[in-house]
């Protein structure tokens, strides 16, 4: 590809994001953050922010690696489908996005709750009764359910794009499926999974509002921090320093990823 | 047998507090509760006929397909250079184009409601549409960018050795092979255009509410089964989609490559 | 002819700010949703509309967010009237962005009494107001403590288990709450804070949103719940288990407050006069259940019965609040966990 072409197709993207993206991020908050760059020292200087950094990477982590785990049979299930059962694979997939997080999150109480539908199986089998509502394990589990459709579509993506002679070839030739599987169709998806954990990761920093419905007294992460700054303290340039430490902490993973995968390709 | 009982946990597991969703939308009580007291369709006819969910729906799905295909147009290009450039300063223009996703939604927001009005506009369907194309582009670029580096690029120089000029030969044999990513990545769009609150809130007028907005409003201050009924209109309208996608077009034409036999 | 069509398209979509600006035949306010909407359009509007024969058009809009939106174009405000939370009303009037009403410009405000704007400065007037009360499972506690001191011992030492949930400090009225504690506490911060903290173990969890706490009492994941009155009062109409009293000695105020933006048009006074006229008020707190602040308008007796009184309620010092504040956060977010 020629110097001209590149650029032309790439010129586009970058100029809408100069325009629509830095442009408003340095004139809308220049002022906070010129104001404020001590806080910067506030928040590396105390345990109390590293600690919830800490645990707002951490509980991405985790979300991504189940959602990876859980959604890459669906991904090959929902790729390999045709017609109407593809449809409906989709339906399942997407609906707990449509589905408000205040509703979907009442859902998770009735099944959670101690006298929860859970519970109520639980107890019909004589074990003991658990308390999930309100801590961590619920927060992983409702951001799981609802981010999953990001990790799937991704994968399934690559997969069918994945041009099915390839897997006969490797047939005929007299691999065995598992074989085919692990080193055919993984390697062609990994793309998709790189894709899809990105996405997961990306969203999960960001979330605050399922973490504020399904957590408890104890579980705080870097965006409610902010939200807290921006509703009740009023504190644009602390909100705004939080911000950037919070960009800056994705894009550190987004690269440490990214060297990850081609270092793992060479 | 596997297969099959996956699909019957990973569907347990998606489903169970949806439906208690469905059940409550379907509640003679005013208030959220589980089990219901009762069944009515009192709510579901409440959304239906109030303007105050049903403009806002409209706007929500206006927004949702310009955002989408607003980024198809900026993403598919680029990720083709990125995808077959090879050039100095790729990954970081990649780390570029995907850095909006990792800014806090909030804080873009305000950022640009003040870049707005130091421009001299106003909140309005323009801003809206910028805000959520910037929060969506980066899904359209790494679908499309995951898919195009997993195909084939013999393909298109086969094209091209065979004479068909470079825009032919991206109509014809590119955009094929990219369509899964770029149906995904419509989808990611409009999905996470539809639900997108904090740029909403900021950049909403009277006549360009969009739906997640006039659902939080409407929390705020009432709880009451209504949001319940909204959410399933929502799946019944994806219903509808996608049954008549697949009436129409055919899903899997719309999903897979075209290089199959 | 396509070139021709996008730039009559251009050309329109630059005009529509300035099409805005000259036709000055509506006025944008705000409300919140669901019912206050409906008794906006009902009430307000509909007196606008009566008296000027210009449309109120409403926006569903947060005070936060209504903040933000006067901030980014002070002057030239998006809004022609607005209603602000108690503490951001204050900001906006010490940052210059709302203007004073007078007798002139609002012949109702004279039967407001002062309490409702001397904190502001007159640059806001609390429209109606509620207050923070507590809801009970009355199945569960039939006999629910009578003050707000015993209670907190009692949630403390366990003796509802740990199926109670009061707010967090860190919801948008957590600091008022907080303010209103101390006044029981002689003003002692340290000691709310113990409270708080002692508390805890037997807290399902202190609410940030008021869906999640109505969530977990319609759920009866909690059978105690410190909640809005008006709220509380409508829930427990419907269900017969719940009940909502007010615990000794009374309740904090808290209140919607109403203001018209600097620069917007003189019109805009029109709808501030309306909002606190008797007829609208006494409509607006026939719809959501809130009492009201213009002193002609004297209530039915079945409506006075669901309505917090005046006397039961303290007012917050705003100012020493919003001083409080972040360090008040802060503290929240490092102990009580």
């Amino acid at each position: 590809m020629r110097r001209s072409t590149v650029a032309l197709l790439l010129a586009p993207a970058i100029l809408f994001l100069l325009f629509g993206f830095l442009a408003p991020i340095a004139v809308g908050l220049g002022e906070s953050l010129r104001a404020g760059l001590g806080l910067y020292g506030k928040i590396f200087g105390d345990s109390y922010y590293l600690e919830v950094i800490a645990s707002t990477l951490a509980l991405s982590a985790v979300v991504t690696l189940i959602s990876l785990a859980i959604g890459y049979p669906y991904a090959l299930i929902l790729a390999r489908a045709r017609g109407w059962r593809k449809a409906a694979l989709l339906l399942l997939l997407v609906a707990p996005l449509l589905v408000n997080v205040v509703v979907r999150s009442f859902g998770w109480m009735v099944v959670f709750g101690r006298s929860g539908l859970i519970n109520a199986v639980l107890a019909a089998v004589g074990l003991p009764a658990i308390d999930m509502l309100n801590s961590w394990t619920a927060i992983v589990i409702a951001l799981v359910h609802v981010l999953m459709p990001f990790m799937v579509l991704s994968i399934a993506a690559t997969l069918e794009a994945l041009d099915p002679a390839l897997e006969e070839a490797a047939a005929t030739l007299g691999a065995r499926p598992l074989r085919t599987f692990v080193h055919v169709v993984v390697p062609l998806s990994l793309h998709g999974a790189v894709t899809g954990s990105i996405l997961v990761f990306a969203l999960c920093m960001g979330s605050f509002v399922t973490v504020m419905m399904m957590g408890g007294n104890s579980t705080m992460v870097l965006p409610l921090l902010i939200y807290q700054q921006l509703t009740v303290a009023g504190d644009q340039a602390f909100a705004a320093a939080l911000g950037m430490v919070l960009l800056a902490t994705v894009v550190a993973v987004f690269w440490l990823q990214g060297r990850l995968v081609r270092s793992m390709r060479s | 047998m596997i297969r099959g009982a996956y699909v019957v946990l990973a569907g347990l597991f998606i489903l169970t507090p949806l439906m208690v969703v469905c059940v409550v939308a379907f509640t003679s009580a005013s208030f959220v509760s589980f089990p219901t007291p009762g069944f009515s369709l009192r709510w579901i006819i409440k959304v239906l006929a109030d303007p105050a969910f049903m403009r806002p729906l409209a706007n929500s799905v206006l927004l949702g397909l310009a955002a989408a295909v607003s980024a198809a147009f900026l993403a598919v290009p680029a990720a083709l250079a990125l995808a077959r450039g090879g050039f100095r300063g790729a990954a970081e223009i990649e780390a570029f184009l995907l850095s909006p996703l990792s800014l806090p939604a909030l804080i873009l927001s305000i950022a640009l409601l003040f870049y707005f009005s130091r421009l001299g506009m106003g909140a309005g369907f323009i801003g809206l549409l910028v805000g959520h194309t910037v929060i969506v582009l980066p899904y359209m670029l790494r679908t499309v960018l995951a898919v195009a580096r997993g195909a084939d690029p013999a393909l298109e120089e086969a094209a091209f050795v065979l004479g068909a000029d470079p825009w032919r030969s991206f109509l014809h044999v590119t955009l094929p092979i990219l369509r899964p990513g770029i149906v995904a990545g419509a989808l990611f769009a409009f999905l996470v255009s539809f639900d997108e609150v904090a740029v909403a809130l900021l950049m909403s007028t009277v006549s360009t509410m969009t739906l997640p907005v006039a659902i939080l409003n409407h929390v705020a201050n009432n709880y009451d089964p209504a949001i319940a009924a909204i959410s399933l209109i929502k799946i019944v309208l994806v219903v509808a989609v996608l049954v008549a996608l697949e009436l129409g077009f055919g899903l899997d034409r719309l999903m897979l490559s075209r290089r199959r036999p | 002819m396509a070139l021709n069509r996008l730039l009559c398209l251009a050309a329109l979509i630059a005009s529509a700010p300035f099409a805005a600006a000259v036709a000055q035949d509506k006025i944008v306010v705000t409300s919140s949703g669901g019912v206050w909407l409906e008794s906006a359009k009902a009430n307000f509007a509909a007196c606008f509309k009566e008296r000027t024969g210009k449309e109120a058009e409403i926006l569903l809009s947060a005070s936060n967010e209504i903040m933000q939106k006067l901030r980014a174009s002070p002057g030239k405000p998006p809004l022609d009237v607005v209603v602000l939370s108690e503490t951001d009303a204050i900001r906006a009037g010490q940052e210059g962005l709302l203007e004073k009403i007078t007798v002139e410009k609002v012949p109702n405000i004279k039967d407001v009494p002062e309490v409702f704007r001397k904190q502001w400065n007159d640059f806001a007037t609390i429209q109606n107001f509620g207050a923070m009360i507590v809801m009970v499972n009355g199945e569960k506690v039939p006999n629910p403590p009578k003050d707000w001191k015993t209670l907190i011992d009692e949630v403390a030492a366990g003796k509802y288990g740990k199926r109670v949930s009061f707010p967090s400090l860190t919801m948008p009225w957590g600091p008022m709450f907080t303010w209103f504690l101390t006044t029981l506490y002689d003003g002692n911060e340290d000691m709310v804070f113990q409270k708080y903290k002692a508390m805890l173990p037997n807290i399902a969890k202190y609410w940030v949103s008021p869906v999640e706490a109505l969530n977990m009492f319609a759920a009866k994941e909690i059978d105690i719940l410190v909640y809005w009155d008006g709220r509380a009062y409508a829930f427990a109409e419907e269900n017969k288990w719940a009940k909502a009293y007010i615990p000794e000695p009374g309740a904090f105020q808290s209140a919607a407050m109403l203001a018209k933006p600097k620069g917007a048009p003189d019109l805009a006074w029109q709808y501030v006069d309306c909002v606190l006229s008797p007829k609208a008020q006494l409509g607006h707190a026939q719809m959501v259940k809130y009492p009201i602040v213009n002193s002609t308008v004297v209530y039915p007796p079945a409506l006075k019965a669901q309505l917090t009184p005046l006397e039961r309620v303290r007012q917050p010092d705003f100012q020493v609040i919003i001083q409080k504040v972040p360090g008040w956060l802060d503290r929240w977010n490092r102990e009580i966990r």
